[in-house]
């Protein structure tokens, strides 16, 4: 076998002799060629990884675990991460949505916290197409099954729609669960003489290679590859999560480590790596589900619901006795030793030794960036094309047009409600639960701006960052951390590579401007097929506390009589809006420029209003603008508005440009005053009023709200 | 001696199949005419250990009655041939 | 009064029962792993919760109902205590036979969640005595097989012994039935129980209705107090 059919190029095959003094064997040379995988190694985007702010005052564990964790206050860990499984759900819906679920929870259960929260970021192709419907079907079922199942509450997320993923749909899978902060587990603290223990499902050939694969672009083989799909049992999970607490409960575990990309190798050498460990693994001890695997297929093999622990030598009875007690399969693999080398033993005989650091610090790649030759063009808008004839209309459209309409379809399918701590579950803005035990209440928003990334990387970026920040202020939350997942088109293309590196720089200075650290990420590129790429598409989500649950400003709660505001200075832009996208087709024109002063304003006077209670409801300004924030916060009120806010420049650009701190406010007539004065510094306008059962904007539109709700509900 | 034996359990005559119902409409619906009454059940195989085909077709049967199939809702078939 | 949730391999909803009825009624709950062979301490009330007993692989309920606790569940019964099994707990209480029908798979296809309303039908029972007949509450649903199936003879006998318990109803006019099921059940039938009274199966949620700052609502609440007055009222506290 040579280098090449591992994935591996010719320098960096010279680098591993260099390293190794001698040439690897073969089993060597696999394990190598998928640790140095993009998948696992990450290696083209690592230096820019580093840019990220990492540090904060609440995090307890930034990137390099599992997963990040955050400090909830009152000893309480909130451990949280987002992982994409965009490959396998293009080639099978259901079983890679449902299997992204099911890993991104083992992260979660590494950190030694119990699985409290899901979310999802799915994004579609055209909606019209028999395709889409059929993958989204598919992938939705998938995430229900497994989530719903593993008792795992599903408490919001993110549907978008464009043909741009017509060929790659893209599965984003968010999962958090909260940790005492003395029962938080780790993967780098295991000690020589330690046992390394294989719990849950028995190892088979599913997903092999399935790391190397999700680094390859799509093709026309792929159907081909289906074996390769990972099936999952939700069922088995559930158990896996229930016997780990009940572990760690009782501190039996040293260290533990899911088994995702690379399964038991990249499990066990992570482990040994960063415990600044050796390990040796005897490869006829892991219990097999077919008898004749080789060792290379036993190592790579990425069958679900498996755990690594490392279990000091008098707490294996225990150990055992658990797992048991669960019914589920748990055998010794291997030994930790202080040798720092990676020891691969088939029945006493010695199959393969690395040291652990060829597996563990893994190249980078510094691809060449250059600016696409057609942003000018993307970036370029026609404003008489924009001309807005009939707003009533245009409203509409943007409300039931797919990226607009509710997604109640989707969400009545998940389960948001399972483990009793679901405050604020889908179709909210933001969703919000207990923290357990404590008045304090985690909330947590989740965004992408793939429009706008198209043609503006940097500003996208820093636009959807700064609106999942927005979301968290707005009811009341400080930000703790954000995690995020960066699903990009080939890094090998100079022009897709200056997307990647803008959009992640944008990512960095908003992070950094606004105080709020990356504590845990992933990385997916090459989501592309022959004819197609996928827009930039990074997606956060962004985690905040609310010290008292009962202070907290939701969305849907304006009244009758209810005084509007549209609060915060900011001015938007409709470049690359959902209007301007449904005016020209495509994505054009820039979004608005990161102004982090005004961010911070409208940050100070937005937690101050929820403290003190100042407003009834509020909404952040985002997807179809003003016109389309309010409009859904008539639907989800039930009430009618009037509305006088009269047009600077254009109709168009008061109703549907997005983007900057913005929010609408419903606010009762005795605590407008003391609203007023809150936003002195922010600036806020009032705007309008609460009441009837029409969507009256003065001048512009008269709308039964009977026709908004039947909009939003998609019905034409 | 080893048998083979499969049980093929289906909804029970009168009770709604929303699944073979949900089958029948996308399969309509993917243009293939004349369809009716889709139905979905299951199959379940199974090696087993009996002394004789008949010993291990009751065995089977009794399987169905106390698990593989509700009696209320599903009815039962059962097939046994000697492993190979 | 004394209570006992068992715990099947699969369950989920096992924990948030505990937390309603311990929260409401302020007596502690114990937590009954299904390969046990007898309750700890002779409880009150026993409850089946929901969730996908051993992935809900096979049927809904199936394995559940022939696990070894089932036998001590069945005695505890047949003594005319209270039981009550919730989604999941009410698909292992019609496997078991201790309620009659089957519960099929929604007329959707798909597993649905949402808050649902539902009209209390009868009062006649161990459960929902302290409750009004007539008033609609609301629970939430949370289900993938909750199509009440009964052959129609024994439906129609259900119906006359008055042990349709709660039927989906609209919360506007109170009109309940069929027509407002979301799965499909027949006559709309959320929940029953058995001739005695002391056996009680539903598919909505009570539980997820219990903590009032929840996305569930607090309608739940009542129910638990409905069965510690039947408690009460029998000297029980």
């Amino acid at each position: 076998m040579g280098f090449r059919e591992v994935g591996l190029s010719e320098s960096e095959y010279k680098r591993i002799i260099e390293l190794l003094g001698r040439e690897p064997n073969e089993l060597e040379l696999e394990l190598i060629g998928v640790m140095w995988s993009e998948h696992c190694s990450y290696k083209s985007t690592r230096p820019l990884l580093r840019t990220f702010p990492s540090k904060g005052k609440y995090v307890l564990q930034g990137q390099g675990e599992n997963a990040g964790v955050v400090d909830m206050g009152e000893g309480w860990g909130f451990a949280f991460k987002v992982e994409s499984h965009n490959h396998p759900s293009a080639v099978a819906p259901f079983q890679g949505a449902a299997t992204g679920v099911g890993g991104i929870i083992r992260d979660i259960i590494a950190m030694g916290a119990r699985p409290s929260v899901s979310m999802d970021g799915l994004f579609f192709g055209d909606a019209e197409l028999r395709k889409t419907q059929n993958l989204a079907k598919g992938i939705v079922e998938g995430i229900g099954a497994y989530g719903n199942a593993v008792g795992v509450p599903i408490v919001g997320g993110k549907t978008f729609y464009s043909p741009c993923y017509n060929d790659n749909p893209l599965v984003n899978a968010f999962s958090a669960g909260f940790v005492r902060l003395d029962k938080m587990a780790s993967s780098q603290t295991a000690k020589a003489g330690d046992y390394a223990v294989l719990l849950g499902s028995k190892t088979g050939r599913d997903g092999i290679a399935g790391a190397s694969f999700a680094s390859r672009e799509l093709d026309e083989d792929s159907k081909a590859s289906k074996p390769q799909i990972q099936i999952g049992d939700p069922f088995e999970e559930k158990l896996l999560i229930e016997c780990c607490m009940d572990l760690l409960d009782k501190k039996l575990i040293a260290s533990m480590q899911d088994m995702g990309a690379a399964g038991i190798l990249s499990s066990s050498s992570e482990i040994a790596h960063k415990s600044g460990c050796g390990i040796d693994i005897e490869v006829e001890k892991i219990p097999l589900r077919e008898a004749d695997m080789l060792p290379w297929e036993i190592f790579l093999s990425e069958s679900q619901e498996r755990m690594l622990l490392i279990v000091e030598e008098e707490k294996l009875k225990a150990v055992f006795d658990m797992a048991s007690h669960y019914g589920l399969d748990c055998a010794i693999v291997g030994t930790m030793t202080d040798n720092k080398l990676y020891r691969v033993y088939k029945n006493g005989a010695l199959e393969a030794e690395l040291p652990t650091s060829i597996l563990g610090d893994t190249p980078e790649i510094f691809w060449p960036s250059e600016e696409p030759k057609d942003l000018p063009a993307r970036q370029a808008l026609d404003p008489a094309a924009l001309a807005c004839c009939d707003p009533a209309k245009a409203l509409l459209e943007m409300l039931s047009c797919p990226n607009g309409r509710s997604k109640k379809a989707i969400w009545e399918q998940y389960d948001s409600m399972v483990q009793l701590h679901t405050i604020a579950g889908p179709g909210e803005p933001a969703a919000i639960v207990e923290v357990p035990e404590t008045r304090r209440a985690c909330v947590l928003t989740m965004e992408a701006e793939p429009y706008k990334c198209w043609t503006d990387p940097y500003t996208g970026a820093a636009e959807a960052m700064a609106l999942s920040l927005r979301g968290l202020w707005l009811t009341g939350a400080e930000a703790l951390g954000m995690t995020n997942c960066l699903n990009f088109a080939s890094p090998e293309s100079p022009e897709k590579f200056f997307e990647l590196k803008e959009c992640l720089r944008g990512l960095a200075d908003t992070c950094r401007a606004l105080e709020c650290p990356v504590v845990s990420g992933n990385v997916s590129l090459y989501n592309e097929t022959a004819n197609d790429r996928i827009y930039p598409t990074p997606l956060v989500v962004t985690a905040g506390l609310v010290v008292d649950r009962d202070k907290v400003i939701r969305a849907g709660r304006a009244e009758e009589g209810d005084i509007l505001y549209l609060a915060g200075a900011a001015e938007g832009s409709l470049g690359a809006s959902r209007y301007q996208q449904s005016k020209d087709g495509k994505p054009l024109g820039k979004s608005v420029a990161p102004n982090y002063a005004a961010e911070k304003k409208f940050r100070e006077a937005a937690l101050s209003t929820a403290h003190r209670q100042l407003a009834k409801s509020g909404r952040v300004v985002a997807g179809g603008g003003l016109a389309a924030t309010l409009a859904n916060e008539a639907v989800a009120s039930s009430i009618g508005m009037t509305l006088t806010l009269a047009p600077e420049s254009s109709v168009e650009a008061l109703l549907f440009s997005e983007g900057g701190a913005r929010a609408v406010y419903a606010v009762s007539p005795e605590k407008s005053a003391e609203f007023e004065k809150e936003w002195k510094e922010a600036g806020c306008v009032k705007i309008g009023t609460a009441g009837g059962s029409d969507f009256n904007w003065r001048g512009i539109m008269t709308l039964p709200l009977a026709k908004l709700e039947k909009a939003f509900a998609g019905e034409k | 001696m080893l048998f083979h034996a499969e049980a093929v359990i289906t909804p029970r005559e009168g009770v709604l199949d929303t699944q073979g119902k949900a089958v029948e409409k996308t399969l309509a619906s993917l243009g293939y005419k004349g369809l009716n009454e889709v139905r979905v059940g299951r199959i379940v195989t199974m090696r087993l250990e009996a002394r004789d085909e008949g010993e291990a077709a009751e065995a089977v049967k009794n399987m169905c009655q106390d698990l593989l199939a509700n009696d209320l809702i599903e009815t039962y078939k059962i097939s046994v041939r000697e492993a190979q | 009064m004394k209570t006992a949730v068992v715990v099947f391999p699969g369950s989920n909803c096992d924990r948030d029962v505990q937390r309603a009825v311990s929260e409401t009624l302020k007596c502690s709950v114990d937590m009954v792993w299904h390969e046990e062979r007898d309750f700890p301490s002779a409880p009150d009330l026993v409850i089946l919760p929901g969730g996908f007993s051993y992935g809900d692989y096979l049927r809904s309920g199936a394995m559940a109902a022939r696990s070894p606790i089932i036998g001590a569940v069945r005695k505890h019964a047949a003594e005319g205590r209270l039981l009550l099994g919730i989604c999941n707990g009410f698909q292992v209480l019609t496997e078991t036979k201790l309620l009659p029908g089957a519960l099929l798979a929604n007329t959707t296809t798909t597993f649905i969640c949402r808050k649902c309303h539902i009209r209390v039908e009868s009062t006649d029972n161990r459960f929902t005595s302290g409750l009004k007949k007539g008033e609609v509450v609301q629970y939430p649903i949370a289900h993938h097989e909750g199509l009440y199936f009964l052959p129609p003879a024994e439906l129609k006998a259900l119906e006359e012994a008055g042990r349709v318990v709660f039927r989906y109803a609209d919360p506007e006019t109170g009109e309940a039935g069929a027509e407002y099921a979301p799965n499909g059940s027949l006559n709309g039938i959320a929940g029953i129980c058995n001739e005695a009274g002391n056996i009680l199966g539903l598919m909505p949620h009570p539980e997820r209705a219990t903590v009032a700052h929840l996305n569930g609502g607090s309608d739940g609440g009542a129910f638990w107090l409905s069965i510690a007055d039947d408690f009460a009222k029998r000297g029980i506290l």
